[in-house]
């Protein structure tokens, strides 16, 4: 294992740190200045066949060398994009004897409960490739049949004949002894070194084996490509001198070293989306908002998260592509909402649907002019005047709002009032848009309300009042260079390991001792990787929480647990955890019984070791702010203002303030400030925009 | 795209919003349900629906769960409407009613709802339906084999009231409390209901403060008309057809010799849909009875898979088919004091060969046949001490039918929904069971151009003394796993008993409350779907990699599919082109 190098401070530069981020159509660099708290923008052109190359041209433009970079992270979708699009290894797979199926089998439901034609995702693995071995451990780790070694040999040998690149293996109950899925690992490195492994209890410690066994195979089918891709990246960056090793974004939003990153790419599945989270909880800290919703506007796609009480909320599982992962990410909620998103009248219900189909970037919405026929949300918004056709994407591209009203006609009618459409598209996906975050908000008994929003991404200025507005939400903020946001926030994550087992308990004094000792060693374990990228002991802080439920339900919370609450007196953290879950259960679901019985079902440990945390400050130039243009905008039916002004976003100083209706503009966004709402920026670089409720 | 919008009576803007607003506030009752339920039927086997409707009772939205459920809400708000009238209703109130002759379904099932209010007025409904653990009566766990009678299988609720305007009805509550054999779930889950009413209540109460009732209700009504249109027109776009469909049951679970039989012509005529149940045995004496408003959402639920697969229900599902029942109570349309528990096959049944009898000419939305319901109890003999109790109760998933394009998917048979398997990791630290297997069954799949799905083997060890076990399944001798097009019928599923002497056992028939020794291995074989096209046509390649993937033996891909195969000196696969081509050239 590589280890962390730190780069002793160099006097002669201020440290720098660079985040990419590579996303579907654009890889994004964000260069910060720690001594200045500026930062630099840039865009490079992505495409899938060249990344490396195209990662590599980005970094020439860059106003730095990559020498004097001190700390260089990256996320990516490389992996999701591989998983979603099937281009993955050829994967073996090793499980217990009798449970060859399990992975085809799956679970058995149909969500599309009327749709006879339903089907569940294909196996990554076909059957010819899934393979028993004799072995069994009960649901106490206990070896019910020992590990027959003799049968891995003679099963890994006969998948290697049918040409396997990589080996996953995952037995029943390894979460409580994992020591055959280890051993069985060994031999099948001893024997095929040139074969990569996943082991199942390596990447989930968690019982309910489809499940893991998922994991475990996404993990297999995406590593021999992973590594090769996270092995060029960190040539192209040795070639140009960069001294410490790659701090790679993981789906938890913490950061691991490229080469633990090489042997989990499960756990990159969710980095792209991540950074912008993992900067709005950053900010938080600065802003001293407690509750954020965090919007992520893209051309396709509304993602969605929530910091709540100054913690990120987290989920436990994810499913992508109808396949499921276990493992700790950032609990994102994404709907197909943004500007590309196709107007139509939806035949079943007469009604005006929005999405989730989109008109994608090609041909795009008809106002691009690449033969797109159907109105978009771009469009409508290009109709309205909420878009300048001039001025789009920094003048890179002109709209046509000619073809933009013609493809409303074609689709409502040619007497359509074209305006009045175009309102309601918009109206109809900032409801969509508000109701994924009523998902993550009133769906979990929070109320939007008390959460300011954090609204970003290349769209995150156009819709945020809108969406705000019908959510009753007054404070949004949309940060500096918004479109790259997420890369920013990339720059502020920290390195983390988590870990967590299953191991069913009562919560009881007897049982309760046993809890404090699996906390502790899943403390050493997480302690223990950390070390191994190079941090000192002391440097880590720790996190604990347990899964709990009422005795008799399914559904665990994740309950935090106070790591001085665990040194107390036994019947007191008894008391504390149960009043913690009992008050999150009232909270989500309305009631919950403080006398019940309570079980504990996982236990999870933390350790991280905090990133120093850089602020950004505003640009300005100092001039007495003064409109760059004007025009009309309709903010909705009979509600057109002519002459809105439009600022330049480096224009506005510090807590000036601007009334809306107003445009503000900044190279690759655009903000609307509607009527009734007023913008400002904060001493952070934020245009901050509240709703006034007493002009309504 | 040719639509345009012309005179719609609302606005088309806010009918978006409103039906959204509907949808989502049933997916969030369902939510409520599934995390606060105490029952592992609701939150892990998903055995509820949930719904809102308008003030008569007429289906607003539904959410992912049983579609005969959501199908039988409407007749649960429509028979409490007839009982209290519209005036009975008072703010606050939280009804119950779980009578197969008010809503159609068996007694376990119970439906809990509440009148919704804005400004005094009566606007909506919200309700769920979920399988109670019990409901007190001769057997536990709410399923009886063999009764004669619905006084036997429960305590009958006919939209009394739990709370009446807001105030708990401390009679009745106490009532049910004495009455079941575990009143902590029990109760656990009827709260849990009244939260998911409470909850739709909320949603449907802010949508009415931000839209006004009036437009609420008209918008809603314009979407069911709208929603009927597109049915219409989609059933006029179908080929006109009359069809007689049939199936016998194994038996009414009392009298082995007695094999009743359903019986339906379905009939598509311009842009009518129709459904004649006349020629159906009469009501049976064994529990196989089903009440007409579940054996209506059973076809409904094949109609809606039919004309608009995608997307949540309303009213217009229910009412697009035109039934005609027969004239004397039947096995379809019973009246009380008829025993209805086991209705749940004759359910599956009208499902599965309705939707089959269209499967030919919608070949884009439906499917050969699918296997019928299994489920598999293992539980403490009652005298074994509360303390040291256990029921293990699942349905276990079979095989469904192949379609152009696919084989069929192995999965919970067509009447459960949304429903999952239980993990093994799971079974065995909740319960005394070791799973000695969990595997597809491919000699279980239906042959075809498109193989059915396979069914699986589920073997579960018994490991307590005292322990019964239970089993549920039917037609192993009329399938209703049917193929299509040619392709062949899926396997009956079927019960394998091992027992530690060594001996063995089969079951085609359900049992009852059957005692097995320590160290006996149930096994479930549960049923494969039919095939669609004939085998002759799969492709040569895909028969090869059934061979390879031990779908399928070299004698089968031969005697089956009319494939010739060889195995190379490399143990490689090599087929006969020219005796493959010989022997299709047959058919």
């Amino acid at each position: 294992m590589n280890k962390v190098v730190f780069v002793e401070q160099d006097s002669t530069h201020n440290n720098k740190r660079l985040a990419v981020d590579i996303g579907g159509t654009f890889i994004d660099y964000i260069v910060l200045d720690e001594g200045t708290g500026e930062i630099h923008l840039d865009k490079q052109p992505a495409s899938a066949n060249n990344l490396v190359a195209e990662f590599n041209a980005g970094l020439d433009r860059l106003p730095v060398p990559t020498e004097q970079i001190d700390t260089l992270v990256h996320g990516t979708t490389v992996a999701v994009n591989a998983l979603v699009q099937g281009k993955g290894a050829t994967v073996g797979l090793l499980t217990t004897d009798g449970f060859r199926d399990v992975l085809e089998i799956q679970r058995g439901g149909r969500p599309e409960v009327y749709n006879f034609q339903y089907l569940p995702a294909t196996p990554l693995v076909p059957r010819y490739l899934r393979q028993t071995v004799q072995e069994r451990m009960s649901a106490r780790g206990e070896a019910l049949t020992e590990l027959d070694t003799d049968d891995v040999i003679s099963k890994v040998d006969h998948l290697v004949e049918q040409g396997v690149e990589a080996i996953a293996i995952c037995f029943l109950h390894s979460y409580a002894n994992p020591s055959h899925e280890q051993r069985a690992a060994e031999i099948v490195l001893e024997r095929h070194p040139e074969l990569t492994v996943s082991v199942s209890s390596d990447l989930v410690r968690e019982w309910r084996e489809f499940e893991r066994s998922s994991t475990t195979v996404i993990n297999s089918y995406l590593q021999p490509n992973f590594q090769d891709y996270a092995g060029n990246i960190e040539q192209v960056v040795r070639d140009r001198k960069y001294r410490n090793e790659i701090a790679f974004m993981r789906s938890n939003g913490g950061v691991m070293p490229i080469s633990e990153a090489s042997s989990k790419p499960v756990e990159t599945l969710g980095s792209g989306p991540a950074g912008g989270v993992i900067g709005a909880h950053a900010l938080m800290e600065e802003t001293g908002y407690k509750n954020i919703v965090c919007a992520d506007v893209g051309g396709t796609t509304y993602d969605v998260a929530l910091i709540h009480d100054g913690e990120i909320v987290e989920r436990t599982d994810t499913i992508i592509g109808g396949r499921p992962i276990t493992g700790t990410a950032i609990d994102i909620v994404s709907v197909g909402a943004g500007g590309g998103s196709i107007a139509q009248i939806d035949e079943v219900s007469g009604s005006l649907r929005v999405g989730p189909e989109s008109a994608g970037a090609y041909p795009g919405p008809a106002c691009f002019g690449r033969g797109g026929e159907r109105p978009t949300v771009t469009d409508s918004q290009v109709i309205l005047g909420l878009l300048d056709p001039a001025r789009f994407l920094g003048s890179r591209m002109t709209l046509d709002k000619g073809l933009a009203e013609a493809a409303v006609r074609r689709t409502f009618g040619e007497n359509v009032d074209v305006e009045r459409i175009a309102n309601g598209i918009i109206t109809i996906a900032q409801t969509n848009m508000a109701n994924a975050i009523r998902v993550i908000t009133t769906q979990r008994g929070l109320d939007p309300r008390e959460f300011a929003m954090l609204s970003f991404g290349g769209g995150g200025g156009l819709f945020a009042c809108g969406v705000a507005e019908e959510l009753g939400i007054k404070t949004v903020l949309v940060p500096q260079s918004a479109a790259g946001f997420s890369a920013w926030g990339m720059l502020m994550a920290d390195y983390r390991e988590d870990q967590s087992r299953t191991a069913l308990r009562d919560l009881n004094s007897e049982s309760i001792a046993s809890m404090i000792e699996d906390f502790g060693t899943l403390a050493q374990e997480a302690t223990r990787q950390l070390l191994t990228y190079g941090f000192q002991e002391q440097d880590i802080q720790y996190r604990f929480s347990a899964d709990i439920r009422f005795k008799g339900q399914d559904h665990t919370i994740t309950t935090p647990v106070e790591e001085t609450a665990l040194s107390s007196d036994l019947e007191v953290l008894i008391a504390a955890m149960s009043s913690e879950f009992v008050r999150r259960h009232r909270q989500l679901y309305g009631h919950g019984d403080e006398h019940s019985e309570l079980q504990i079902v996982t236990v999870r440990a933390r350790a991280v070791v905090p990133s120093s945390r850089v602020l950004t400050k505003p640009k300005q130039s100092g001039e007495a702010l003064s409109p760059v243009d004007a025009r009309s905008i309709s903010f909705g039916t009979n509600e057109r203002f002519d002459d809105v002004p439009v600022y330049e976003r480096h224009d506005i100083a510090v807590n000036q303030l601007v009334s809306g209706p107003a445009v503000v503009d900044e190279w690759t966004t655009t903000v609307i400030v509607p009527p009734r709402w007023a913008a400002t920026i904060d001493k952070l670089g934020n245009l901050v925009m509240t709703f006034n409720e007493e002009d309504k | 795209m040719n639509t345009t919008i012309t005179h719609a009576p609302v606005d088309i803007v806010n009918a978006e919003i409103i039906k959204n607003a509907l949808q989502s506030a049933a997916l969030e009752m369902n939510k409520t349900l599934i995390r606060s339920a105490y029952n592992p039927l609701i939150f892990d086997v998903k055995d509820f629906g949930v719904g809102v409707a308008g003030a008569s009772g007429e289906l607003w939205s539904d959410a992912p769960g049983l579609p005969v459920f959501t199908g039988v809400l409407p007749a649960s708000f429509r028979t409490g409407i007839a009982k209290h009238g519209i005036e009975g209703f008072r703010d606050g109130d939280v009804l119950v009613v779980n009578s197969p002759f008010e809503n159609g379904t068996h007694i376990s099932d119970t439906a809990v709802y509440m009148p919704v209010f804005f400004q005094g007025e009566l606007v909506a409904f919200t309700g769920s339906m979920a399988h109670w653990a019990d409901v007190s009566g001769m057997s536990p766990g709410g399923w009886t084999v063999d009764s004669t009678s619905i006084y036997q299988e429960g305590i009958r609720f006919t939209h009394q009231r739990l709370y009446a305007a807001g105030v708990p009805n401390d009679d009745i509550l106490d009532l049910i409390r004495e009455n079941m054999r575990v009143p902590e779930i029990v109760m656990g889950d009827m709260y849990a209901q009244i939260a998911t009413c409470r909850t739709g209540a909320a949603r449907i109460k802010s949508l009415c403060e931000k839209y006004g009732v009036d437009q609420v209700r008209d918008v809603m009504t314009f979407i069911i008309s709208q929603t009927e249109k597109a049915l219409r027109k989609e059933i006029s776009d179908l080929p006109d057809m009359t069809r007689e469909v049939e199936v016998r049951l194994d038996t009414d679970g009392v009298d082995p010799e007695y094999k009743p039989l359903l019986r339906a012509q379905v009939k598509i005529e311009g842009d009518r849909i129709g459904v004649s149940f006349e020629g159906s045995s009469g009501v049976a004496t064994g529990p196989i009875n089903a009440g007409s408003d579940a054996a209506a959402a059973a076809v409904a639920q094949a109609v809606k898979g039919l004309l608009d697969p995608i997307g949540p229900a309303n009213q217009a599902h229910l009412d697009i088919i035109d039934y005609t029942w027969p004239e004397e109570p039947s096995i379809v349309s019973p009246v009380s004091p008829a025993p209805c528990d086991s209705y749940g096959y004759v359910l599956t049944a009208l499902t599965e060969i309705i939707q089959h009898s269209f499967a030919e000419i919608a070949p884009h939305r439906l499917r050969a046949g699918g296997y019928q319901m299994v489920s598999t109890y293992v539980m403490s003999s009652p005298k074994v001490p509360e303390s040291k109790s256990y029921v293990f109760a699942e349905p276990v998933q079979g095989g469904l039918g192949a379609f152009p394009g696919s084989d069929g998917a192995c999965q919970m048979f067509a009447a459960d929904g949304d429903a999952s398997n239980t993990p093994i990791e799971v079974i065995e630290m909740r319960y005394p069971i070791l799973v000695k297997q969990f595997s597809l069954n491919p000699k279980s799949a239906g042959a075809g151009e498109h193989r059915g799905g396979m069914g699986v083997i589920r073997e579960l060890e018994v490991l307590e003394e005292d322990s019964l076990i239970k089993t549920a399944s039917e037609n192993y001798y009329d399938t209703i796993s049917r193929g299509a097009a040619g392709g062949h019928s899926g396997e009956p599923s079927q019960i394998e008993l091992f027992f530690p002497d060594g001996s063995s056992e089969i079951h085609v028939e359900r049992l009852s409350d059957t005692p097995v020794p320590v160290g006996t291995i149930v096994s479930t074989n549960t049923g494969g779907g039919g095939g669609y096209g004939h085998p002759f046509k799969r492709p040569v390649e895909r028969v090869v990699q059934d061979i390879k993937d031990d779908y399928i033996t070299i004698e089968e891909a031969r005697n089956t599919y009319g494939v010739i195969v060889k195995i190379g000196s490399k143990l490689d696969f090599i087929v006969d082109e020219a005796g493959t081509q010989q022997l299709r050239s047959t058919f």
